[in-house]
């Protein structure tokens, strides 16, 4: 289990190193992008085009986010 | 004061990075958004589009609350750019959202996340409409929008919000803006949000 006191720190380290050097902002963009990707194809394939946003407002019913 | 991952010109904070699929979507978005209404986005992507890297499946965007017929339109024209309404596939379908005050969330057509979500302020909501009314630009190559001043978020997520993704999103941008930041401006957005919590809670 992750401990709050490393993971704050993880997140102080990084934006200290991010501040300084750009260039971490590349492995950001990778996982940002890398995460839709998989999100659009995820759901794509669960729901299907067709009926896409009918069997999502289900899902999303179940998950309360619609009532 | 001068980072090297964002430089500050005539108060607007100009990050240095490329575009990510999540700014893609969000700048589609607030093309359409802004010809209806003035808008503000908060929360998650504020510290996400400054370098906080986590995951996120919704877009805050506050807007002031608007007359039917010009959200309609609002609406219809995000239908007709490729984005869907998770609530309704017409305008009609959305009034026991709307009566309700709901939030109205949209995404591109056959995707489900991201999304953006509508916040509708109004005067019953006095931070959200404090921040609304004094936006702080911010750019990604030509990607400008406006977002709450750093310090009022960093108050917000501090004093408001303060769940653990919270807290560690204003150390981010604590750390971040660690020469940007004014201490004086923090105390007194956090003496203001303190105060108007309390009076709300009374």
């Amino acid at each position: 289990m992750k401990n709050q006191f490393e993971e704050e720190d993880y997140v102080i380290f990084y934006a200290n190193e991010l501040r300084k050097n750009p260039k971490y902002f590349k492995q950001q963009k990778m996982l940002i992008d890398s995460q839709i990707k998989s999100s659009k194809e995820l759901f794509q394939k669960t729901f299907g085009i067709k009926n896409f946003n009918e069997n999502a407002r289900i899902y999303l019913r179940k998950l309360g986010i619609l009532w | 004061m001068e980072s090297s991952a964002y430089k500050i010109v005539n108060d607007t904070i100009i990050l240095e990075r490329e575009l990510t699929e999540l700014d893609i979507f969000v700048k589609d978005f607030l093309e359409i958004l802004k010809k209806y209404t003035s808008y503000l986005i908060v929360s998650g992507y504020v510290s996400i589009s400054t370098g906080r890297t986590r995951g996120t499946e919704d877009v805050d965007c506050l807007i002031p609350t608007m007359p039917k017929e010009k959200l309609e339109e609002l609406f219809n024209d995000l239908l007709k750019n490729n984005f869907w309404c998770y609530q309704a596939e017409v305008f009609a379908d959305l009034k026991k959202y709307l009566s309700s005050k709901d939030n109205i969330r949209f995404a591109r057509i056959n995707e489900l996340f991201p999304n953006m979500e509508l916040i509708f302020v109004d005067k019953s909501k006095p931070l959200q409409l404090f921040e609304l009314k004094n936006p702080q630009k911010i750019k990604i190559k030509d990607f400008l929008f406006m977002i709450p001043p750093i310090e009022f978020e960093i108050a917000y997520k501090e004093n408001i919000l303060a769940g653990k993704k919270d807290i560690l999103d204003a150390k981010h941008l604590r750390e971040f803006f660690l020469e940007y930041i004014s201490e004086e401006k923090l105390r007194s957005f956090a003496k203001l949000i303190k105060e108007t919590k309390n009076e709300k809670s009374i």
